[in-house]
């Protein structure tokens, strides 16, 4: 989605100033977000569950992992969320977990932007050989599975530390976002700035830095968000698939004993049900905000949301008004 | 023909390079894992399989690059070695039982995930500004951001533990044979019902908001207000003049997706006992069975690949421009 | 020129863009008509609100604008007061439109023949294949293509030959009013002749009348009858081609423009730009919108905005001219 270019309709109005470029990425984000409803609710869900993450050892009532309560039981004033067939509270595994996953999830996208970044935007500046292998070589790696990749490292690697999850995600899914980097940084290499820019005798990391990267900075945002979200997602696929960190307790891993622990035999709704809404959330969330971010690089859509005709008219017959009264 | 050239390089590429990172991953793990393996499996095998399997993962004092010859060669003659869950069935022979019902599965639920979001999508562009299009991209959204195997857990809770509507696992009854009569694609249908509805539903806000916003974009061209200039119907313009264009990205997209797509078959796979490659691959990597998950990991990328060179080539027949000077 | 015979009549129409930066007046308070066969030319720098008059004229302006006041008529029927429904069939067969690329206004997933053929499957149903096969040969062999190219795509065809389609299919149904939006700038200077001299072949045959926009005053002058300049949203000076080149005296702008037209005088060439920037349409000066780059200017034109007077052939909206067409009648 980010991968559209910025076009305007709009031919009898200037509007490819080298000002209007720069402020459109992270300043012009929190602009479109400030209308958005969508995105201001994505916004408060995603708080919502850094708060959680961050006070979980105080709000979680019970340790996550302690197993000295009636086994199976159902949602109550005592545990809120009902408990495990180990007899540990699901809320407390549920707040556990939420900071646990957002750690994988922040962490492994960290790598990944980090590794989108490097393979995909800086030879994209230069160009050249370089740019095409490293091209080839990011296309090549977006079409290769992610999950059974990740699988097969994961089994071979034999430690499932939160910090190896981490590496084996985040190594394994930068490609798709390098992708939209490199078009990005292809797309402005060439706008009039940076070549006033350069005519001006700039070096290229002074237009890497002051030129290029404040208008790449929205879509870094994305592609952290989007990395949380794929990072998450495979996260609990791996502890699902019993290939994490089953000691820890994580919204994946949740899962992985809600399913193997008998959670469905027994009807234990409560103690499947958390863990997924959790990723489903907080996912959700991101992709709210996502929707401010798609309106900023896509004027188009900005438009249609934010300007219709009527409202138009309205705008201006208030103008009018006002002016002569 | 440039184009079909072009794409088949790729798909050449992209496979050597799926071949190399089987070969490299268990040889690039500290302390070779397979070494363990070898140590469990010592007194069950034959001395004829443990030389073959040690062979397969580099314990053996060749240099590398014999090595890799002999793995290549290997992997022409269609060897991906013999499985140790299942000793001494072959790794290929494993394949050949579960892939067929993989690709039935994923390739029905992508098929109609695929269609059914787009033609939302184009829906939800009609509608843009209105309240439908909020619904329908925010409620896909949420739905694309639920686990594959959460969605699949939560059914069989509800639909098959509670209600009994459907089976709790495997791809057809366990009181027939498989046979191509229709009593037997009766009981495969019903059995895959639930497992496609699971890769559908996470599936389609992707397809729907990738759709939607290229409409939206489409709809601002200038061959989109001539159409209009020209008296083409609201209906027309959306689809015989825009849907076409905005589809364009979406196919290229199909490489993305895949991805996605088929994370969520394993994972929807071994919600269900499904007997495809993914529970395949989870019975392999539960059992440290490293020569089945080798081949399995192969085949897998490499039906990948070979769907998303067809998809190219698709995107070749609809798109004019593309087959002359080629895609990025 | 009277209104009653008009083709294109448009009274004080302002059209208005929103933004984020707030109302961008791209049009304001235009009034124009166009007798039948005749060709106006609108000539104003980019971002003057000639592309949008255009626009406004075919009600097709792009959903962050509308008209806010005014009357655009076409044949008598007014363009914004039809429904939807009306408007498609209305549209094209009385008015119709070359935009300024063809390239980008063919479909182009679509083969440019099924795009011409789309033209009479909408407006004259009952014609059979053949004949719109027929039709659509004739109206290319007028613009001088060969019928093969019809089963190309745009990206296949030349620039040339992309534009003579376009016209073709904008004159397929006869209209009586053709708006042709900078249809040459995109073309290379060559290409550009040809295709000004097959509009003005074309449109002796057919005879329909021309809004021409264009940014260049020298091909303006070449095909039109009328040329309306237009600054900041507003026409600023309008007359006959005929006197026009040889007019006593310009608006200011105008006379801007006809400077920066490269001369070739006994020592080369001399170009002179118009000095300042573009105006700002959604914070516009107080005065005459051209007060800032003028060197005519004094403190009328920072007061108030002047309004379209006849003087001599033809009109002005220029307090300068006024003041000095005074002092000659008064001393």
């Amino acid at each position: 989605m980010a991968e559209m270019t910025v076009n305007d309709t709009n031919k009898d109005l200037p509007n490819d100033s080298p000002h209007r470029a720069r402020t459109s990425s992270l300043f012009g984000w929190i602009k479109v977000m400030k209308k958005n409803r969508k995105a201001q609710v994505g916004f408060i869900i995603f708080v919502g569950f850094i708060l959680v993450g961050i006070l979980a050892p105080v709000i979680a009532r019970y340790s996550p992992t302690a197993t000295n309560f009636p086994p199976l039981e159902p949602p109550n004033a005592q545990h809120w969320f009902g408990t495990t067939g180990l007899g540990q509270d699901v809320y407390a595994q549920f707040v556990w977990g939420t900071r646990s996953s957002l750690i994988v999830g922040f962490g492994a996208s960290a790598i990944s932007t980090l590794f989108a970044v490097v393979i995909g935007m800086y030879p994209a500046y230069w160009g050249g050989y370089l740019d095409r292998v490293m091209a080839t070589f990011t296309n090549v790696f977006i079409v290769i599975p992610g999950l059974p990749l990740m699988i097969v490292a994961a089994a071979y690697v034999h430690d499932s530390s939160t910090l190896t999850m981490m590496v084996i995600i985040g190594l394994t899914g930068w490609a798709g976002r390098a992708r939209v980097l490199r078009a990005q940084i292809l797309t402005l290499r060439n706008r009039e700035f940076v070549w006033a820019a350069r005519l001006t005798g700039a070096s290229d990391r002074r237009i890497l830095v002051h030129e290029i990267l404040p208008n790449m900075l929205s879509l870094f945002m994305a592609s952290l968000m989007y990395g949380i979200l794929g990072a998450i997602l495979a996260e609990a696929g791996l502890e699902f698939l019993g290939l994490g960190n089953l000691t820890g307790v994580s919204w994946g891993s949740m899962l992985y004993w809600a399913n193997n622990g008998g959670a469905l035999l027994n009807g234990a709704w409560w103690w499947l049900l958390p863990g997924g809404l959790g990723i489903a959330m907080f996912g959700t969330s991101l992709a709210l905000m996502n929707f401010a971010l798609d309106e900023v690089t896509n004027p188009r859509l900005r438009q249609m949301s934010t300007l219709s005709r009527d409202r138009i008219v309205r705008a201006w017959h208030a103008l009018r008004g006002e002016s002569f009264q | 023909m440039r184009y079909i050239l072009d794409r088949l390089g790729f798909l050449l590429i992209s496979a050597w390079a799926a071949v190399t990172i089987n070969f490299i991953l268990p040889r690039l793990m500290p302390g070779n894992p397979a070494l363990l393996m070898v140590d469990r499996y010592q007194g069950e095998l034959g001395p004829r399989a443990l030389a073959a399997i040690k062979l397969q993962f580099g314990i053996t004092s060749q240099p590398m690059l014999t090595q890799y010859w002999h793995y290549l060669g290997n992997l022409l003659q269609g060897h991906l070695g013999i499985s140790l869950t299942y000793y001494p069935v072959s790794v290929s022979h494993i394949i050949a039982t579960s892939l067929p019902w993989t690709l039935g599965l994923a390739g029905t639920a992508t098929v109609i995930a695929a269609i059914l979001g787009t033609l939302l999508g184009i829906f939800a562009a009609w509608k843009r500004n209105l309240r439908t299009d909020s619904i329908l991209t925010t409620g896909t959204t949420f739905t694309g951001a639920i686990p594959h195997q959460y969605l699949g857990l939560l059914l069989l809770l509800i639909l098959s533990y509670h209600f009994h509507w459907f089976p709790v696992a495997h791809s057809y009854s366990a009181s027939m044979t498989p046979q191509w009569t229709f009593p037997f694609a009766e009981t495969v249908v019903y059995h895959s019902l639930l497992p496609a509805v699971t890769i559908v539903v996470p599936g389609l806000g992707g397809w729907l908001l990738h759709m939607r916003n290229n409409m939206i974009q489409t709809l601002g061209d200038d061959y989109i207000v001539f159409a209009q200039a020209k008296g083409v119907s609201p209906r027309g313009v959306m689809l015989r003049h825009a849907a076409r264009n905005a589809l364009l990205p979406s196919v290229t997209n199909f490489a993305m997706a895949i991805g996605f797509v088929v994370g969520g078959v394993l994972l929807v796979e071994v919600v269900f006992s499904y007997p495809g490659v993914g529970y395949q691959l989870f019975t392999a990597v539960q059992n440290e069975d490293y020569p089945l998950m080798q081949g399995l990991f192969l085949i897998i990328s490499l039906s990948v690949l070979v769907l998303n060179f067809l998809v190219d080539l698709l995107y070749g027949l609809i798109d004019p421009r593309a087959r002359r000077t080629g895609v990025a | 020129m009277s209104d009653d015979t008009a083709i294109l009549t448009v009274d004080h129409a302002t059209v208005v863009y929103g933004s984020e930066a707030g109302l961008a007046q791209a049009v304001n308070d235009v009034s124009l008509a166009v007798a039948p066969g005749h060709i106006l030319g609108v000539v104003g720098e980019s971002g003057c609100g000639k592309s949008t008059l255009a626009q406004a004229i075919m009600r097709l302006l792009s959903p962050n604008a509308a008209l806010v006041e005014g009357r655009i008529a076409v044949r008598g029927r007014d363009m914004y007061r039809m429904s939807e429904n009306e408007l498609r069939m209305f549209r094209w067969k009385h008015v119709s439109m070359v935009f300024q690329s063809a390239l980008v206004t063919l479909n182009p997933v679509i083969p440019v023949g099924k795009q011409f053929q789309e033209i009479f499957q909408i407006h004259e149903p009952t014609m059979s294949q053949v004949q719109v096969r027929k039709r659509i040969e004739e109206l290319l062999s007028l613009v001088r293509i060969h019928p093969q190219n019809l089963s190309n795509y745009a990206h296949e065809l030349s620039g040339g030959m992309r534009q003579r389609i376009a016209i073709a299919m904008a004159i397929a149904l006869d209209p009586v009013l053709v708006v042709m939006d900078e249809p040459t700038t995109a073309l290379d200077a060559v290409v550009q002749r040809e295709i000004l001299d097959e509009i003005r072949r074309i449109q002796e045959i057919k005879r329909f009348a021309v809004v021409f926009i264009s940014h260049d005053l020298r091909l303006v002058s070449y095909i039109s009858t009328e040329i309306a300049v237009m600054y900041a949203g507003k026409i600023v000076e309008v007359g006959s081609a005929h006197h026009f080149m040889a007019a006593a005296h310009h608006h200011p702008y105008t006379q801007g423009l006809l400077d920066s037209v490269p001369k070739l005088s006994g020592e080369g060439f001399t170009i002179r730009a118009i000095p300042g920037s573009p105006p700002d349409l959604v914070h516009p000066v107080r005065g005459c919108a051209f007060h800032p780059r003028c060197s005519a200017a004094y403190d009328a034109c920072l007061a108030a905005s002047p309004i379209l007077r006849s003087v001599g052939s033809s009109k002005f909206a220029c307090f300068d001219i006024e003041r000095r067409e005074n002092e000659k009648a008064h001393g």
